[in-house]
């Protein structure tokens, strides 16, 4: 089997495994039954046979056309065949971006909103290879001040304060005067 | 009639209260913005805007993302003919005439045409909006739980058949939607299912983090993934609109008028939503218009068609959201969670218990179009410099309104995790060309139809034909189907337009 095709159908694989565990495991749910009523596994699984049943039919239409992709509906009504030219892709780009944000999840209750936005912000900015210094944290700063206004002192949107002495920046906001 | 032209005037006179009127603006100024933007695309901007209504008044709420939904077809249409750039894809057929006429020096009577195309089909729109909410909701008023599961059904599949793409992958797309609606307490048993000993699991997964995640998060890790590498643009300092002349219009009057009508008519049909309007639309004025055989060349027909038809779609696409409940693309789907957020569902009843509400929605649209004209036809040069904020730092920007809408709706960093995930997840189906609307789509209808259909199994005894039985739930089955075999006749139609 090439590669472009093995690429093509390990999704729907994954996909038929997947849902095979989660059918297996909807009938751990726990309850006492009704006569006459449904289970509460069988709406989940009626949804986890649509799942597999579909998987299956892309599976097995890959490997006869080979890994051709299928077109919709909407696709009739092109005037011009795609031309687009392939994008060169980064995948490191995105794992970067995906770290940091499990870093401000896992910062922002420590550091508190306004300071864990701040340094967030300038570090996405620089995982997306900008690198004009004075915008990177001139706009962080602008952007978290904004948000901090607008979240805290207008929307009323409870954010994390952050654990002492990073919470005295966010106390420092509500010293604004609120709108309302 | 006289009854709706009352609630109407009564909608026009709650709608121009300072705070109805501040969120109008705000909201067509966003829609604007989110157009021009070729990063943020119009369910996106939609959905982000969502967190921000929390707190706010429900009409003033859905005022807000009513203007931007309807603003936001309209404002893609300047970056695609002046700058070959469309902000949405609603705006791809405008490349064809409208950038075509910029490029033949006249780019001002091109944004002329589109400014006149939004206004006519957006009025159409609203006065289709406003006459068909009302008898359809009060039809509706006689639908039993089968009636309304084959409608939630059809309302979910017609967006799985029409769109781009694998059928199949649509399908696991919509069926991940409804399967993440089910994870929490059973609403029959009050039994857990799918928490996996998660505590934030067991209260369910609220649909606004599949929501913000997938297509928030997602979007701008697919473009992080390209490096953020926008073409720079050619400075347009000369960016204006004119108006086209009476003459001119007159000679346009019956393509505009039928345009707009496609546009309105599609809109009904839900899942398909303004891009498959305007395409459509085009596609028709190509193969059956006086001109057809100029289409491409810069012909106000090809302005006109995509144009009137995406914006009067808007008006279609509400009247089911309102008078059944179900939305029929993802921004009314983000206006349903808006809805749903503050204790109102949509459907026959939302006319006789929040009419007030309804008709200064419905008002709002009138004065919004109004508004949304002037301000494209003044402040366009304003509107387009938004293009030159690297797409580094609105990116950054969308990702920090993403984690708020996230931290706001329970207070826990756990909906952070979670919408991360669904961030990964939509870009995930992004690289392997599964939609997205479908997953959101399960994800918002998916307890209505676990409901209806646990109602409808437990009154019927359990008895599946009576979807098929009943007169009004077998005709939906009945229209479900054929929506369902559009797909399969693609490859005729695709002979069709190719030939033209």
């Amino acid at each position: 089997m090439d590669k472009a095709l093995f690429g093509s159908i390990a999704p729907y694989v994954v996909g038929l495994a997947v849902a095979a565990a989660l059918y297996i495991y909807s009938g751990t749910f726990e309850y006492t039954p009704r006569p006459g009523t449904l289970g509460p596994e069988v709406w989940p699984r009626l949804a986890i046979l649509l799942i597999a049943a579909s998987c299956l039919f892309e599976l097995t239409r890959r490997l006869i056309v080979g890994g051709k992709e299928a077109t919709g509906f909407m696709e009739a009504f092109d005037r011009e065949p795609q031309t687009e030219q392939a994008q060169p892709v980064y995948p490191r780009l995105v794992i970067g971006g995906v770290v940091l944000m499990a870093f401000y999840a896992v910062l922002v209750p420590i550091l508190g909103f306004i300071l864990a936005t701040f340094l967030f912000l300038a570090a996405f900015m620089y995982v997306g290879n900008y690198r004009a210094h004075g915008v990177v944290w001139g706009a962080s700063a602008a952007v978290t001040i904004f948000c901090g206004i607008l979240f805290l002192r207008i929307a009323y949107v409870s954010l994390p304060r952050g654990i002492e002495p990073f919470d005295r920046l966010t106390d420092a906001f509500f010293a604004i005067p609120s709108l309302w | 009639m006289i009854d709706i032209v009352s609630q109407l005037a009564d909608g026009f006179v709650h709608c121009l209260t300072p705070l109805n009127m501040a969120m109008l603006l705000i909201g067509i100024v966003i829609g604007l913005l989110i157009g021009v933007l070729p990063g943020l695309t119009l369910v996106m901007g939609v959905t982000l805007a969502l967190p921000f209504t929390y707190k706010m008044d429900v009409t003033a709420s859905i005022v807000l993302l009513t203007a931007m939904y309807v603003s936001g077809t309209y404002g893609g249409a300047f970056t695609a003919i002046l700058f070959r750039i469309p902000g949405e894809p609603i705006d791809v057929p405008m490349l064809w005439d409208g950038y075509t006429m910029g490029r033949k020096g006249r780019p001002a009577k091109a944004l002329g045409w589109t400014l006149v195309a939004a206004l006519g089909g957006g009025l159409l729109s609203a006065v289709v909006m406003v006459a068909l909410t009302q008898p359809l909701a009060r039809f509706a008023l006689r639908f039993s739980s089968p009636e309304y599961f084959v409608i939630v059904m059809f309302g979910l599949l017609s967006v799985v058949a029409i769109g781009r793409g694998s059928l199949a992958n649509a399908f696991i797309s919509m069926s991940v939607g409804i399967l993440i609606s089910s994870v929490g307490v059973d609403p029959v048993y009050g039994t857990y299912r799918f928490t996996f000993g998660s505590p934030i699991l067991a209260d369910g997964i609220e649909f606004l983090v599949v929501m913000v995640g997938a297509y928030g998060v997602g979007e701008v890790l697919t473009r992080l993934e390209t490096g953020f590498a926008t073409k720079p643009l050619d400075k347009i300092s000369n960016a204006r609109t004119e108006l086209p002349t009476l003459k001119e219009l007159k000679e346009i009057k019956g393509m505009f008028l039928r345009s707009a009508v496609i546009g309105d008519l599609i809109g009904l049909l839900p899942g398909a939503g303004a891009t498959i309007a305007s395409f459509v639309s085009y596609g028709i004025e190509a193969r059956f218009g006086k001109r057809r055989d100029q289409m491409g060349t810069g012909v106000a027909e090809g302005i006109v068609a995509p144009q009137s038809a995406a914006t009067a779609s808007v008006g279609g696409a509400m009247v089911h959201l309102l008078a059944l409940g179900i939305p029929g693309s993802g921004a009314t789907a983000v206006i349903l969670g808006a809805f749903m957020l503050h204790g109102i569902q949509p459907g026959p009843q939302v006319l006789v218990k929040s009419a007030d509400m309804v008709y200064t929605v419905f008002a709002s649209l009138f004065l919004g179009l109004a508004l949304m004209c002037a301000i494209g036809y003044f402040a366009i040069r304003p509107l387009v410099k938004i293009l030159d904020f690297p797409e580094a730092v609105v990116s950054a920007y969308v990702l920090i309104l993403c984690f708020i809408g996230a931290l706001s709706i329970r207070n826990n960093v756990t909906d952070l995790w979670l919408i991360i995930g669904f961030g990964v997840l939509g870009y995930g189906f992004e690289r392997l060309k599964f939609p997205i609307a479908p997953l959101v789509l399960g994800a918002i209808l998916g307890p209505i139809a676990e409901e209806t259909f646990m109602n409808t199994m437990i009154s019927f005894s359990n008895d599946w034909t009576v979807f098929f039985t009943r007169p009004i739930s077998g005709t939906i089955v009945a229209l479900t189907v054929t929506v369902l075999l559009l797909p399969f006749v693609q490859r005729l139609m695709r002979g069709v337009w190719r030939g033209l």
